[in-house]
């Protein structure tokens, strides 16, 4: 398979179609540059979108165990995508592919029982009695 | 998957099963001295696992035999012992440390799991014959480590000093690594565009390929970064300097001690032509690293920012041996050599750095407080001093042997610049080791009492005299030497 000798071919059509986007953008920008009008009033600087003014701060406080919830949710989501590979595979690997599937999945269980019993999923503060405050 | 491959893979289940029976013990038992044992023990049975089920002087694969993913042979034996010991040596050195900044053991178990992760990692490199199970291992290795270096920054509670700059160091790690890895696939995925297969030897021998030229090159940049190799180094010193020292002494060895063992396997085992067009770039890297790590290190004040630069220069010396790859088997042996005599020294340097700067606020890794240090703790300056000896390379230690060997590769491969650049680094380099000596010599008044008996100094004694040992009487690591 000589994929090189592919690539050769098509690599003029895809130099030119890059060409022309750089080309584009280019004279978009000039044009814009050279015959528009030159301004300085107070309000240019001023951030808008579809000509209304910006209303608050962008910068919203969230809770924390939010962001950590939210990983768990991306990090579990992420391993599924591994037995998808496996499930379509499934007939082809046979007895050796389970076994390895549930190693799999076993070890995604104990890191759940983990993350379950340091606190990872409890959402919101942890509620501490006075006595154990002091003692930190 | 046959029962033999099962064998050949059983250093990386103990491995891999440690840190789950660790992980689980911390979530239902916490106690960290359990856990710490618990991963030395692991760490112990895979040790023995390497060497109960190493094929004799054979090669057995995992994987496709013709594209295998894992090769467990003479090179993954030595490599794997080395490094399961410097993780058993870290673990230690880990407790230490946490004995003498209590306020960072708030979940100190983790810290042992992590460490057995990236013990994992180095594994997975030492045996990898296959991109997929090389960028496994550099991402379980790099991972594990990044959160290690951040490690007081989350454990608690009131920002000090010293907290905000491993917190920084952290972040820093994670962004560049994150970018190295990114060249390192860009790179593969190149290699794979023109070779149709992941394993190493599967690169088509073309001259004049541009884009294999362009593969290896970005795949270089990628290791060159994570080696910390001059023009990549910029991260290294703050890293060095913002990591607890145990995670210090394990990035400065593990992680350049495994990255250096694949690099090695995957110029081997690449076509002469390929390696051959790769060479003036190494040239140029090593050469660039020698000179700068060594001028670099010359005017530093903090003792981890001048190790940082001293292993600069040191990647540099390994690099020398690792473009002679090609050229016969000399060159796996003196790598092998010097990786070990690296480890051993750096390893006890930063136990002493551990013992004497650690728990002593942020001004504790100035060098002006090892002034006296031969005159207060006697023995751990003597130590301390033999260690400086090897890093610079002087008779009668474990680092001159190194400095032969790198010297006979190099000259049997006929890398005549790099060797002379061995020359003038190491000449340089003897400067600011020989300044920190000098410091330790001088009457000891104004400097602080240094904590610590026995319990806290026997790995660094022992290193020590593993060290000098070996340096007069190196027949038992050169006949243990592995073949590629």
């Amino acid at each position: 398979m000589d994929v090189y000798a592919i690539s050769q071919g098509q690599l003029w059509s895809f130099a030119i179609y890059a060409g022309a986007v750089f080309l584009l953008v280019g004279a978009m920008l000039a044009v814009g540059r050279l015959a528009g009008q030159r301004r300085h009033e107070k309000a240019t600087d001023e951030p808008f979108e579809s000509g209304i003014v910006s209303v608050g701060d962008a910068r919203l406080r969230l809770s924390v165990s939010y962001f950590v919830v939210a990983i768990l949710f991306v990090i579990f989501d992420l391993e599924v995508i591994f037995l998808y590979a496996w499930a379509v595979a499934f007939v082809d690997v046979g007895l050796a592919g389970f076994i390895g599937a549930l190693v799999f999945i076993g070890v995604l269980l104990a890191a759940l029982a983990y993350e379950w019993r340091v606190g990872a999923v409890d959402w919101g503060p942890r509620q501490r009695s006075l006595h154990e405050r002091e003692d930190r | 998957m046959t029962t033999a491959e099962l064998a050949a893979l059983s250093p990386l289940v103990a491995t891999a099963l440690t840190a789950l029976v660790a992980m689980l013990l911390a979530a239902f038992r916490r106690n960290h001295r359990l856990v710490f044992w618990v991963c030395q023990l692991g760490l112990l049975a895979a040790l023995a696992a390497v060497h109960a089920c190493a094929p004799g002087a054979g090669t057995s694969v995992v994987g496709a035999p013709a594209a295998p993913l894992l090769r467990i042979d003479n090179f993954f034996v030595f490599f794997a012992t080395l490094f399961l010991l410097l993780a058993m040596a870290v673990a230690v050195m880990l407790a230490q440390y946490f004995r003498r900044r209590p306020e960072c053991r708030d979940g100190a178990e983790e810290a042992y799991i992590l460490l057995v992760v990236a013990a994992l990692g180095a594994l997975v490199l030492a045996a990898a014959d296959h991109f997929a199970s090389l960028f496994i291992g550099v991402e379980l290795m790099g991972l594990a480590s990044i959160v290690l270096v951040a490690w007081p920054s989350g454990a608690a509670r009131d920002m000090d000093r010293l907290q905000g700059r491993s917190l920084e160091a952290g972040l820093r790690y994670l962004i560049l690594s994150a970018a190295a890895s990114a060249l390192l696939l860009f790179g593969i995925a190149i290699l794979y565009l023109q070779s149709g297969s992941l394993a190493f030897a599967a690169i088509p021998p073309r001259q004049g390929d541009y884009l294999i030229l362009l593969g290896t090159g970005l795949f270089l940049a990628g290791m060159a970064f994570k080696l910390s190799v001059v023009p990549f180094h910029l991260w290294t010193a703050d890293v060095y300097q913002g990591a607890p020292t145990p995670v210090t002494a394990l990035i400065a060895t593990l992680t350049k001690g495994a990255l250096i063992a694949v690099l090695l396997r995957f110029l081997a085992a690449m076509p002469p032509v390929q390696t051959q067009a790769a060479l003036p770039a190494l040239v140029v890297l090593a050469s660039l690293s020698m000179v700068v790590g060594n001028l670099l290190a010359l005017r530093q004040e903090n003792i981890k920012r001048l190790l940082a630069y001293s292993s600069i220069a040191h990647m540099g010396y390994l690099l020398v041996p690792v473009m002679a790859a090609g050229s016969g088997q000399l060159s796996a042996q003196a790598v092998a050599f010097y990786v070990a005599a690296y480890t051993i020294t750096t390893l006890g340097a930063f136990s002493v750095v551990n013992g004497v700067s650690e728990g002593a606020g942020s001004d504790g890794y100035q060098v002006s407080r090892y002034r006296g240090l031969l005159w207060r703790a006697p023995w751990l300056g003597a130590s301390f001093m033999l260690i400086l000896l090897s890093l610079a390379g002087i008779p009668l230690t474990l680092g001159f042997v190194g400095k032969f060997y790198i010297f006979a590769a190099g000259a049997d491969a006929r890398l005549w610049l790099p060797v002379a650049m061995v020359v003038v680094g190491s000449v340089i380099g003897l400067y600011y080791y020989l300044r920190i000596i000098l410091a330790m010599a001088q009457s000891p008044e104004g400097g602080e009492e240094t904590p610590g008996g026995w319990r806290e100094r026997w790995l660094s004694y022992g290193l020590t005299a593993l060290l000098v040992v070996l340096g007069i009487y190196p027949a038992p690591l050169v006949d243990w030497l592995p073949v590629l």
